[in-house]
């Protein structure tokens, strides 16, 4: 059970604080509403350079991080499909340093051309470093444009091409700035070694003043219904095939989240799991294989990926893979299944909230899904699962026309 | 109106007092030490099961990972599907891997699951049987893993990096080739379980929520087993390549966007006065966001996503390590500037300003490393099995917040002179 305080500023900004007094810390979290599937399709990876740029000095402060290392902080930033987050953790006699930093920049950027260009540099190193240079670092650039066919959700967040990052022109970067970062598009959590009065006194201080802006209203039209499945073959310069399918599934905030969560834990999550006993353990069909979701706001995939051992074909891995989902649908999970995967997620909720910083984060991200007190009722809803629910939601993800498959094969 | 351009005023972290909480240490019935600690308000534990099975104690490359690696996959009483159901009933998660000096074993669950997950433990740890036909599976997957590996630049120079620095013949610089893998047999795996997973060199780590009960569950699994009275542990010495630096260049990839640049050198250990002042060099020099390396080759040049220098220390040395990756067609450009920053410490004196914001910067994160159990049993098993006490952690802050920029240039002459640097480019 996590305890917190929510206050809204008279400019629109939701702000959290969750007391834990163990520790010497403090953790302020900022998270933006905006992610990559706000991006004009020419121009991806937008908001994943601008956050880049969010550190190259706000209209006050020259310099973000320097202030924030003298005061013994540290701070660091990602960007998702869905939002983008920035945190900082510094001891908690240097609050007011946070404040100071994080309002300034959500007041004005200093808006450089110098720091425009080497950002524009380092992002492309980053794409280079992670998603050109690295055997299957494209998989899912095929993958996303192979599920979602009108759907933002279809590009990563680094991008499409070096080309939108090489492009990106400080007129694009006001302009974003302007649509996104203002006090109706954040939510500031802060946590750790702090008294509510002290916090409250401070985001006035330092928050409040902070002209409103615009609400962005955002207008995605969600991915039609697939109706056929889908299937996509890539050559590439890797040592061994990979198998990628993708199913759809419902937002985040639909009731069937906690089945499919736990479908994926039953299906594919660590050594116990069904696919990796049958199919690396028993069949040895693959050298590795999972099954997760992409955990994202709005309708996001179910994922079942695999290497395949060399001296085996993809088509008789996929094959199995098949059998196996079949199994499933066909004679449904063990009490001894849901068991488990309960206890997993049971375990996986209390470490998550050993960090301060993951607190703040989950805290802001939940106030942002539109009550931070979904946080609490987690485990209860995945408690709830029954077998018979978990089976429906089965039924309805595991549809034919619903899939999309990915044979990425060596050269 | 609110004065935005003037920053707050801080307290300097170098005036904080730190404290590393008290670990109380424990001699199981049978003698083993077990080093634990009651923190945290959640019902967690983790527990660390240390033996000297490492890289150093092994008989051949290799070894020590596959053994660290079949450790659960299978036991005199319980196949490998029946390990990993009755870890994961429990939500149990458990980790197995042989580093430089040790094998380590770590579990995390929930307190209330401790008694039930124990017995697989001890089950694991004396009874492991290593059977052929997982040692098979281990093999072809990591030979599959390997291959995949090596289409990374940044894999491979991290291998040649730590042969070229120690040589590679040395527990520190030998790494896994298909070779060394496809020799790996049940039985020589079975040997260096039964010589080095010894209770007699097991020291256990607890922290969480624990307290008496706990420590007789521990007791129970791990206290009965009565210890060799003569050791048959293996003690191998080996000593560190004398070759002189050199530079090397290699070609992995025709098409490579991206090149991996390491540069580095022999360090002392933890043991050495210079350890601690060397923490607080490599820090400014490359071991933070505002770092000399960050600031020059990231962010004012854009050669890279990021640059970093890092210090490992292993029990009988040690290694400062300058690592990065970088456009292709910037590589030497990048090798040049990391020179140009080097030679830098040596010529100049650093800045009272900028001495202030390492120390302030280093001694924040020390703060912060400091929150929660874990945390703290890190620390204190990184100072117990070095065979260090609270009085090293002391001496290093004191060390962190009071060393001079004369100090350090002096320290930068002792190490940082590219001629003792070995480099190395992989594209």
């Amino acid at each position: 059970m996590l305890e917190y305080k929510k206050i809204t500023l008279s400019n629109g900004l939701r702000f959290l604080y969750h007391e834990d007094r163990t520790t010497p810390m403090v953790a302020l979290n900022v998270l933006y509403d905006v992610g990559a599937r706000d991006e004009d399709k020419e121009r991806t990876g937008f908001a994943h350079l601008f956050e880049h740029l969010m550190f190259g000095g706000s209209i006050n402060i020259p310099e973000y991080d320097t202030p924030l290392q003298m005061a013994g902080g540290e701070n660091n930033a990602y960007t998702t499909n869905d939002i983008t987050n920035y945190y900082i953790q510094l001891p908690a006699e240097n609050i007011e340093t946070a404040f100071w930093l994080e309002s300034d920049r959500m007041l004005s950027l200093a808006f450089s051309e110098k720091s425009l260009d080497v950002q524009r540099k380092v992002v492309c190193e980053e794409f280079k470093e992670h998603y050109i240079n690295k055997p299957y670092g494209d998989v899912w650039k095929h993958l996303r444009a192979l599920a979602y066919q009108q759907h933002p959700y279809q590009w990563m967040t680094i991008g499409k091409e070096l080309a939108h990052i090489e492009q990106a022109q400080l007129e694009d970067v006001k302009a974003f700035f302007k649509k996104h970062y203002n006090p109706q598009n954040a939510v500031v959590c802060i946590a750790g070694n702090c008294s509510f009065d002290e916090v409250v006194a401070l985001a006035k201080k330092w928050f409040e003043p902070i002209p409103a802006g615009e609400k962005y209203i955002r207008n995605i039209a969600p991915e039609p219904t697939q109706t056929a499945a889908r299937h996509l073959e890539v050559h590439a310069d890797v040592p061994s095939d990979a198998l990628y399918m993708a199913w759809h599934i419902a937002p985040r905030l639909d009731p069937s989240y906690y089945a499919t969560d736990i479908i994926t834990e039953i299906m594919g999550h660590g050594n116990a799991s069904r696919l990796y006993q049958k199919l690396v353990k028993e069949q040895q069909l693959f050298s590795s294989i999972q099954c997760y979701h992409t955990g994202s706001v709005e309708a996001g995939l179910l994922v079942i990926d695999g290497k395949i051992r060399n001296d085996q074909s993809i088509e008789v891995a996929y094959e199995a893979v098949e059998k196996e989902i079949a199994l499933l649908l066909a004679e449904g999970i063990s009490d001894f299944e849901l068991t488990k995967s309960k206890n997993k997620l049971e375990a996986m909720i209390v470490f998550e909230d050993m960090q301060l910083l993951s607190r703040a984060n989950n805290l802001a991200f939940y106030e942002l899904l539109g009550d931070a007190e979904k946080i609490n009722q987690e485990w209860d809803h995945y408690n709830a699962v029954t077998k018979e629910e978990l089976m429906q939601v089965a039924h309805r993800i595991f549809m034919p026309n619903n899939k999309n498959t990915l044979f990425y094969k060596r050269k | 109106m609110l004065d935005r351009a003037t920053a707050p005023i801080i307290k300097d972290p170098i005036h904080f007092n730190f404290e590393l909480p008290a670990i109380n240490t424990h001699a199981l019935s049978n003698g083993v030490p077990l080093y634990w600690l009651h923190a945290g308000v959640l019902d967690v534990v983790e527990i660390n099961w240390i033996f000297d099975a490492g890289i150093w104690q092994e008989p051949h490359q290799g070894v020590a990972n596959a053994t660290a690696a079949l450790l659960k996959n299978g036991t005199l009483s319980k196949t490998a599907k029946q390990i990993n159901e009755d870890l994961e009933l429990y939500g149990a998660s458990l980790k197995i891997g042989a580093s430089n000096d040790y094998a380590s074993i770590t579990l995390h669950c929930l307190v209330k699951h401790l008694a039930a997950i124990l017995p697989t433990i001890a089950s694991i740890l004396f009874e492991a049987s290593f059977p052929e036909e997982e040692l098979e599976i281990f093999k072809k997957n990591a030979l599959q893993r390997l291959a995949i590996n090596l289409k990374q630049c940044e894999f491979v120079a991290n291998q040649k990096i730590d042969a070229h620095v120690f040589g590679a013949q040395h527990p520190y610089g030998r790494y896994t080739t298909s070779a060394s893998l496809e020799a790996l047999s049940s039985d020589v795996l079975r040997n260096f379980h039964k010589a080095a997973y010894q209770m007699n060199t097991c020291k256990i780590f607890m922290a969480g929520k624990v307290g008496p009960q706990e420590i007789d569950l521990i007791n129970r699994y791990f206290g009965a087993t009565t210890l060799a009275t003569t050791t048959t542990n293996v003690n191998n010495e080996f000593t560190i390549s004398t070759e002189a630096p050199f530079k090397s260049f290699i070609e992995n990839d025709a098409n490579a966007v991206q090149g991996a640049i390491r540069i580095a050198r022999t360090i002392p250990n933890r043991h050495h006065p210079d350890f601690a002042p060397l923490v607080v060099l490599n820090t400014l020099f490359g071991g933070y966001f505002g770092s000399r390396l960050m600031s020059n080759i990231r962010e004012d040049k854009g050669y890279t996503y990021g640059i970093y220098s890092s210090q490992s220390s292993y029990i009988h040395s040690g290694m400062l390590c300058i690592q990065t990756e970088v456009g292709r067609d910037v590589l030497q450009h990048a090798v040049d500037e990391i020179y140009k920053e080097m030679d830098l410490l040596l010529q100049e004196s650093i800045e009272e300003e900028e001495l202030l914001l390492v120390k302030n910067y280093l001694l924040g994160s020390i703060l912060g490393d400091l929150d929660g159990p874990f945390s703290i049993l890190q620390r204190w098993r990184s100072l117990i099995l070095n065979g260090l006490d609270q009085q090293t952690f002391q001496k290093n802050i004191h060390t962190y917040k009071n060393i001079t920029a004369i100090e350090l240039q002096q320290l930068a002459k002792k190490y940082y002179n590219a001629t003792d640097f070995f480099e190395i480019q992989v594209v």
